[in-house]
């Protein structure tokens, strides 16, 4: 795993970038294996607090549900796709879905992109997006 | 968790100031009314309260303080209760148990609530809203998967919308009264699909209260009561994990853990007040309560089974949908509308003969982090 993208990231830690491409950060224990979004300090199964260890997940997962959000909260701009998407590694994250004819449906197979989600003052903040594997 | 040798425990007293703006009013008046109204309809004074459970969300320190020390009570145990749009039906039980259980004979319950405008928003730092997730879309989310799994329609959906409004009309405490098509619902702003803007609740303040007391207090007392069969509160806390949306797991269990407590089961029930937040939710607690089996949601909607006249009127005061959501108040309102049933005193939406009721309320952030309450109430 390489440099960790955080100054431009709407959720500073949430996501990284390799030679394989983007991923996002998660916690895995040394004792029992469980995978957690994030960076934890603390396994949520076995409570274990050592040998939690960065793993990257999430390139690639399926749609479980999707919906277009057209009420935007502040700061974003409205309408956009957006859904759960279950990870091999066993973890469900919520992430933007790519928009327009080729946009994911449930079941899909999707690949993620690290993209730019909304403006703040002139600098995009960015967040996870998934699109068609293919 | 059947708590045996626990005293039998009543709703004797509600009051109900109707859920509107009240822009030009501090909390603590909005709730006042409903204390007065609960406390004369227990034909109980002010010296009877040993104790009061107070439900909010976003008042500040010590509201149920605030409120009561400007009635005159000076020295009972009051807690505040906090557990999201859960935290009125939750006060609820925390009352019902303190009773059961002796601690006190008579207490009461207040949830209030004064509300801003827009999305709803929480206090504390969530990577979904951060993400651009807004509430309507989790429940959109989670209709979605219903939709895929199980063929339901966008129209059964917006039936449950038509439904809160048709039985509104009948209700002068509902805030939104005028009735809708089914082409108006499907046609109105979209806000997370298959949502529109009149399948989701709006924002509103209010108050509610109860007045609960033990068997012997009623005896001793002559009130009217209401029984309370039993109560169970669940959460639903996976951090993560892929688990089933097209069921609210806090929902199932709370409703189990009611059942169970009361010894009763979903057939029994004759009337229904559950959390309708978005017409999503609806549709998937009728499920989760039991009202019908897993993936038959919708077709209960279509066919008009939980409509006024059907098999199992559900939200006859109108719900959330079309009473609006101060989120304190809202599930102790619940319990204002089955004890008005129970009594016959349901003017104009009354559900004959009905013998047992049931109100449920849920609330959290994001469909994995939340608390469910059921309550059941008998005549």
């Amino acid at each position: 795993m390489s440099q960790t993208q955080t100054e431009d990231s709407l959720w500073p830690g949430l996501s990284g970038l390799d030679s394989r491409g983007p991923y996002l950060n998660a916690s895995k224990c040394g004792h029992c294996g469980t995978v957690m979004l994030g960076q934890r300090t603390r396994c949520s199964r076995c409570w274990a607090g050592d040998k939690i260890e960065a793993v990257a997940v999430g390139r690639r997962g399926r749609v479980y549900s999707r919906t277009v959000i057209h009420a935007a909260p502040a700061g974003y701009v409205g309408p956009y796709t957006v859904g759960y998407v279950d990870l091999p590694e066993g973890i469900r994250v919520f992430a933007h879905l790519q928009a327009g004819p080729d946009t994911p449906a449930i079941g899909d197979e999707v690949q993620l992109d690290i993209v730019s989600l909304r403006t703040t003052d002139g600098q995009a903040l960015t967040g996870p997006r998934y699109r068609r594997l293919g | 968790m059947n708590l045996a040798g626990r005293r039998k425990v009543a709703v004797i007293g509600v009051g109900l100031v109707p859920f509107d703006k009240y822009d030009d009013d501090p909390v603590e008046e909005i709730a006042r009314p409903a204390v007065l109204a609960a406390v004369r309809d227990a034909r109980v004074g002010r010296e009877d309260i040993q104790a009061a459970f107070v439900a909010h969300l976003y008042q500040g320190e010590v509201l149920g303080q605030r409120i009561l020390r400007g009635l005159g009570f000076s020295a009972i145990p009051v807690t505040n209760v906090e557990n999201a749009c859960a935290g009125g039906s939750t006060a609820v039980r925390q009352a019902f148990h303190a009773v059961a259980h002796d601690m006190c004979d008579v207490a009461l319950v207040i949830g209030a609530e004064k509300m801003g405008r827009g999305l709803i928003n929480f206090v504390g730092a969530d990577l979904e809203l951060t993400l651009g997730n807004i509430a309507p879309a989790q429940y959109a989310l989670a209709g979605q998967r219903h939709m895929h799994e199980f063929g339901t329609s966008p129209e059964a959906f917006a039936q449950i919308a038509v439904k809160s409004r048709l039985h509104a009309s009948l209700n002068p405490n509902a805030r939104f009264r005028d009735r809708v098509t089914r082409e108006e619902v499907l046609g109105s702003r979209p806000i997370a699909e298959p949502l529109t803007l009149l399948q989701c609740c709006r924002n509103g303040s209010g108050a509610a209260a109860l007045v609960i007391a033990s068997e012997s207090f009623v005896r001793r007392h002559g009130a009217r009561p209401v029984w309370i069969l039993g109560s169970g509160l669940a959460s639903w806390m996976f951090d993560n994990a892929q688990q089933d949306l097209t069921s609210f797991g806090a929902t199932r269990a709370a409703a189990k853990a009611a059942y169970e407590d009361a010894g009763i089961g979903p057939a029994d029930v004759d009337v229904v007040e559950l959390h309708d937040a978005f017409t999503a939710g609806e549709l998937l607690h009728y499920e989760g309560l039991g009202l019908c089996p897993k993936g038959e949601g919708g077709r209960l909607a279509l066919d008009g089974e939980t409509q006024i006249g059907g098999r199992i009127p559900v939200n006859v005061s109108g719900g959330l949908l079309a009473k609006s959501h101060p989120l304190g108040a809202t599930g102790v309102a619940q319990l204002c509308e089955i004890v008005w049933q129970l009594r016959d005193d349901a003017h104009g939406r009354q559900i004959e003969g009905a013998q047992i009721g049931l109100a449920h309320s849920q609330g959290g952030t994001g469909l994995e982090a939340g608390a469910s309450c059921v309550t059941l109430l008998g005549r």
